[in-house]
């Protein structure tokens, strides 16, 4: 008789699950450390107006594109999907864009602002779920979907539908989305577009490597509840890229709506010349991981923005 | 070009005291059938001098002294053709077995061999392939580092081979079909080495006897090496442990029993456990997943006549991937709290991500007449699969968020009735048979249960049938082998039926000395799996899987102990089943929603490529090796017309195998394996900037790739002799780079970098084979 004993033995007991990273690490973090302007062209802010969609008035898409300098937007498309039905529709991913059979194209065009129609949409035969629309419009812009309250809301029907944005600058894509309510049988309130208001900025003209900067962005209204969000070329902001209001400027004569400000401060890198973009946005609320409306925004995008340049010399 | 297809040297049995001898005790046997030969001649030279010969006995058996050191052994039967071989023989006992072919038929001494009577066939000695380092073990796994085979995503151990999908590979025990061959995440294969012969494995071009599959065959053989008196082995390592036990009652009745049982989950939970338990936490609160296994294997052999056996197997295999979640003490008594889970009545265990199981029992009579030869079996046994997974890593595999169960029943017979005449010479003949497969089967889908535990399980059932013939000429003459073929075959599915013509040709001749050019046009069908069909999991529309195939290559010796097989291959696939994901936009309760599921696409396939295998293995040498190399390109283009890469396009791998032995019983062994990554379907992240978040956009299907891969394991190994035992340890250190080729990844934040979530790292193994 002949006997094999065979005996093994590993060290690595847990190797076997293998080693993992950190899921996930990096977020939310980057909407505070992600700043700065690189290679990648990337979609940081839109708006639509109006906000509330619907086929009562034609629609106009604005965005922010971050860029390198000397880089031109080539072609711009705005498209959305899910229209075709007579039922409330809700979507809440992009993956239908990949459907021809759900995908409506809304407007291309090699520049901004892009202007559309609402897409033709079947009128809603059966609202299951409608929305309670209550509309604190126009002087604080407040959103209070879901509320049925003491203010008699209105009873709307309107589908939940993704919006996709695609920008191709030099030979690269930028993609952006949003999410809202479409109405098909017109906007049972409208809100304020935030393109009507003052937003202002304030930043040197010129600086040499190395200042550091006092930056300020002004929005004319009572806007303290509101996110802004700091872009620039290159440098360190000291604030990081999202600030809140740091101070309210009160109603007077001269500032009949009154005024909120932002503030930050960037330091210039010793190795910089030329000119140095900034950029402000601002929107209401936190958006979703930063406390304020977050998903509860389900006008479209109503963001506003403002660029100044820095010479570096 | 040796005459043979091989002799191993195996470990020798016994130590003798005196240093100048070598005792041989050499079994002979016939290559393809494992019979025992006697009246083999059996010779040991040293250079050209004849040290000493003896002839085999009616058990194939003899024994015979020698000189240590470089010999010849020279092998002659009048039946059989001539083998010389180089060997390095140790002082004291050695053993050799000695395989002998029939004459007129080509061979080579190489890892993997090819055979006269089919082009493309490759036997695998399983002792050089136990050598390769990095496969823990197990010779099946080690068939991915041979030409056309790409290499799958690790946890799914598959062979998928020539640019074809995993699910068109068939895998066969002994010539029984097998469900599946790997075990979930470990790669580990159902069958425990120890019982292993050899492994035929055909890439393509598969003769008329195979089918019901569009691609390749691997079918492991344990029955083609005669029993002996009594073995018995136990295996352990951190995987598994096993225990196998063969045993000769009376000359001719044998019985073979063999078992293995996972442990690896006991250590990851001791593991896990501890490591909450040091963070102050309770063992209870430990998360993992671990792989659990067993596998038992039974067979009685009763030679009733000399020339007809008959043979009773049984075989089973069950194979999870658990998942354990946490639990926690919520409401303060001391004791854990049950799952949620636990208090509805579902349709399936939760921690069970992966359950599936078989049972085989087959009873077989195989005769072995002087003009006719037939093997008539019949087979049957429960079946599972079930995969909670859904879209996960091993999605590739099995049913999606759902279960397949069945009975499947075989009944075979395969005919060879051998021709020799004026014109045809020994080796020639006529081969037909039949197989009938039935399979009542049941597919459940649990999507809905996922989502609400009271919903409905979607269940289909089918009864799947399956019935095929075939006949084809094996003839020989002169430089030529023509092996012209036809098989049909009828499927029954789905309430469909199906009628598949089946033509099949090889042919090879030899062109020069010790080399040959080969060629092979066949055509394949498949039914697909219930789980691609059946409602709710599946596509009801998929209709049988089709296949061209064809090869041309040639191969030989080259000097100095070199060998060269090599092939061009281009597969032409209709109706092939592939899994994408499309958007689903259905009503739920009034209002439309939309959901990302599984959809299984029958489309064209297309693939083309070259494969060369170098095998080395100089005489009077102390080293062997092969270098691997393939170039294939897999397309799919669905009836859309979008053409995109199969999920296993890797348009480049290269396998380099090779092992030193060095003095004082010393040897290294190493592998190195570099592929071209594994194409995925990118996601490109959207920027929400009212939200500020990403979402995802998917890119266009397969149109990205994971890096290349690349991995290196190395193996020493140092045996001792003493007076009854051997002893042998052995380090195995498998990726020595520690390269992280992802097994998980995912992106970063804004999808701009593909990040490894998971890998294996540097896994080095040891161990220690005692032997008496």
């Amino acid at each position: 008789m002949r006997t094999h004993f065979l005996f093994s033995v590993l060290p690595l007991a847990g190797a076997l699950t293998g080693c993992f990273t950190g899921l996930l690490a990096q977020a939310p973090s980057y909407q505070a450390t992600s700043y700065l302007v690189t290679d990648t062209p990337k979609i940081v802010a839109m708006r639509v107006t109006p906000p509330v969609l619907s086929p009562d008035t034609p629609l106009q898409l604005e965005a922010l594109i971050l860029a390198p300098q000397g880089e031109q937007l080539t072609q711009v498309t705005v498209a959305t999907c899910g229209t075709g039905r007579d039922v409330q529709t809700a979507i809440f991913d992009l993956n239908c864009f990949e459907d021809s059979d759900e995908y409506t194209p809304l407007a291309q065009d090699s520049s901004l602002p892009l202007v559309f129609e609402f897409p033709e949409t079947p009128t809603l035969q059966d609202c299951n779920d409608p929305f309670y629309v209550d509309y604190d419009t126009p002087d604080t812009a407040d959103t209070a979907w879901g509320k049925d309250t003491s203010a008699e809301p209105t009873e709307a029907c309107a589908h939940f539908l993704p919006m996709l944005v695609t920008a191709t600058v030099g030979d690269r894509i930028a993609y952006a989305s949003d999410y809202a309510l479409w109405f098909p049988s017109g906007a049972p309130e409208q809100l304020e577009s935030l393109a009507e208001i003052q937003f202002a900025i304030n930043a040197p003209e010129s600086a040499a490597p190395g200042d550091e900067l006092d930056l300020s962005v002004i929005a004319y209204g009572d806007y303290r509840d509101a996110t802004f969000h700091w872009y620039v070329d290159a440098g360190v902001l000291k604030d990081t890229g999202v600030t809140g209001a740091h101070q309210w400027i009160p109603e007077s004569q001269d500032n009949a709506t009154g005024a909120t400000l932002s503030t930050n401060r960037l330091v210039v890198p010793q190795d910089y010349s030329g000119t140095l973009r900034i950029y402000g946005v601002m929107q209401e609320g936190g958006g979703f991981f930063f406390g304020g409306s977050g998903g509860s925004d389900l006008e479209a995008a109503n963001m506003v923005w403002i660029q100044s340049n820095v010479e570096v010399r | 070009m040796s005459p043979i297809l091989f002799a191993l040297l195996t470990a020798p049995v016994a130590a003798q005291n005196d240093p100048y001898r070598a005792e041989l005790q050499i079994d002979v046997s016939d290559y393809e059938t494992g019979a025992p030969i006697s009246g083999a001649e059996i010779t040991c030279l040293r250079g050209d001098k004849v040290v000493n010969s003896s002839t085999s006995d009616v058990t194939g058996r003899l024994q015979l002294t020698c000189v240590p050191g470089n010999v010849t052994i020279r092998a002659i039967h009048p039946d059989y053709e001539l083998l010389s071989i180089q060997e390095q023989l140790e002082s004291g006992a050695n053993r050799i077995r000695v395989r002998l072919r029939p004459p007129a038929s080509a061979s080579m001494t190489i890892v993997s061999e090819t055979i006269g009577d089919e082009v493309s066939r490759t036997v695998v000695s399983i002792d050089e392939l136990k050598s390769v380092p990095g496969t823990f073990g197990d010779p099946v796994k080690a068939i991915q580092t041979l030409p056309g085979v790409a290499r799958p995503n690790i946890a799914e151990g598959s062979i998928v081979v020539r640019g074809a999908e995993g699910i068109n590979t068939g895998y066969y025990v002994d010539g029984m079909p097998v469900p599946y061959m790997f075990h979930t995440l470990v790669g580990r294969s159902v069958v425990i080495p120890g019982f292993i012969d050899d492994i035929e494995f055909f890439p393509g071009g598969m003769p008329s006897r195979y089918g019901e599959v569009t691609q390749a065959a691997v079918n492991v053989r344990t029955d083609t090496e005669p029993v002996g008196a009594t073995h018995a082995s136990l295996t352990m390592d951190f995987l598994d442990g096993s225990l196998s036990f063969e045993h000769r009652i009376t000359p001719d009745l044998t019985v073979r029993v063999a078992g293995r049982k996972s442990w690896a989950s006991a250590f990851i939970w001791a593991g896990s456990a501890i490591a909450v338990k040091r963070n102050g936490g309770e063992p209870y609160q430990a998360t993992y997943i671990a792989p659990k296994y067993s596998d038992a294997f039974a067979d009685v052999r009763w030679k009733a006549t000399p020339t007809d056996m008959v043979s009773v197997m049984a075989m089973y295999s069950r194979d999870k991937l658990v998942y354990r979640e946490a639990k926690f003490d919520a409401d303060g008594d001391g004791e854990p709290d049950p799952y949620a889970w636990e208090d509805q009545d579902l349709p399936y265990n939760p921690p069970d991500w992966i359950d599936n199981y078989y049972l085989r029992a087959r009873v077989r009579w195989d005769h072995d007449g002087p003009v006719h030869d037939h093997s008539t079996w019949i087979s049957s046994g429960p079946e599972q699969q079930q995969n909670l997974l859904g879209a996960w890593w091993l999605s590739r595999q099995g049913p999606y968020r759902g279960r397949v169960t069945g009975v499947s029943t075989i009944v075979r017979r395969d005919d060879r009735w051998a021709l020799e005449g004026p014109v045809l010479e020994k080796g020639s003949a006529i081969v037909h048979g039949f197989q009938l497969t039935l399979r009542p089967v049941t597919a459940m889908d649990f999507q809905d249960v996922f989502d609400d535990p009271t919903a409905n399980v979607a269940t289909t059932t089918d009864d799947q049938a399956t019935f095929s013939t075939w006949v084809e000429g094996q003839f020989k003459f002169g430089d030529w082998y023509v092996a012209p073929g036809m098989r049909g075959a009828a499927y029954a599915y789905n309430g469909k039926t199906s009628l598949q013509p089946e033509p099949r040709f090889t042919i090879r001749r030899s062109v020069a000395d010790n080399w040959y050019v080969k060629g092979a046009l066949g055509r394949y069908s498949q039914m697909p799996p219930i789980e691609r069909y059946a409602q709710g999991i599946g596509n009801p529309d998929l209709p049988i899987m089709t296949a061209w195939q064809a090869s041309i290559g040639a191969e030989g010796d080259l000097p100095y102990g070199f060998s060269l097989d090599s092939a061009i291959f281009l597969g032409l696939m209709d109706n092939l089943v592939v899994r994408d994901l499309v958007i689903d936009v259905y009503n739920d309760g009034g209002t439309a929603v939309s959901e990302l599921n599984p959809e299984f696409l029958d489309v064209t396939g297309r693939s083309y490529g070259a494969e060369v295998l170098l095998r080395m293995k100089p005489l009077q040498s102390n080293w062997w090796g092969w270098v691997s190399f393939t170039y294939a390109r897999a397309w799919r283009i669905d009836d859309s017309g979008r053409r995109f890469p199969g999920d296993y396009d890797q348009p480049l791998s290269l396998s380099v195998v090779g092992a030193y032995d060095l003095p004082r019983n010393w040897e290294i062994s190493g592998r190195m394996s570099a592929t071209s990554g594994q194409p995925f379907t990118p996601i490109f992240g959207v920027y929400v900037p009212q939200d500020q978040y990403f979402a995802e956009l998917r890119g266009e299907l397969n149109s990205d790739r994971y890096p290349a891969y690349f991995r290196l394991d190395i193996r020493a190994q140092k045996t001792w002799q003493r007076r009854h035992t051997d002893w042998t340890a052995y380090l195995d250190v498998y990726n020595t780079t520690w390269r992280q080729n992802p097994i998980l990844a995912t992106y970063n934040y804004d999808y701009s970098e593909l990040q490894t979530l998971a890998h294996l790292p540097l896994l080095p193994t040891l161990g220690i084979e005692v032997s008496y």
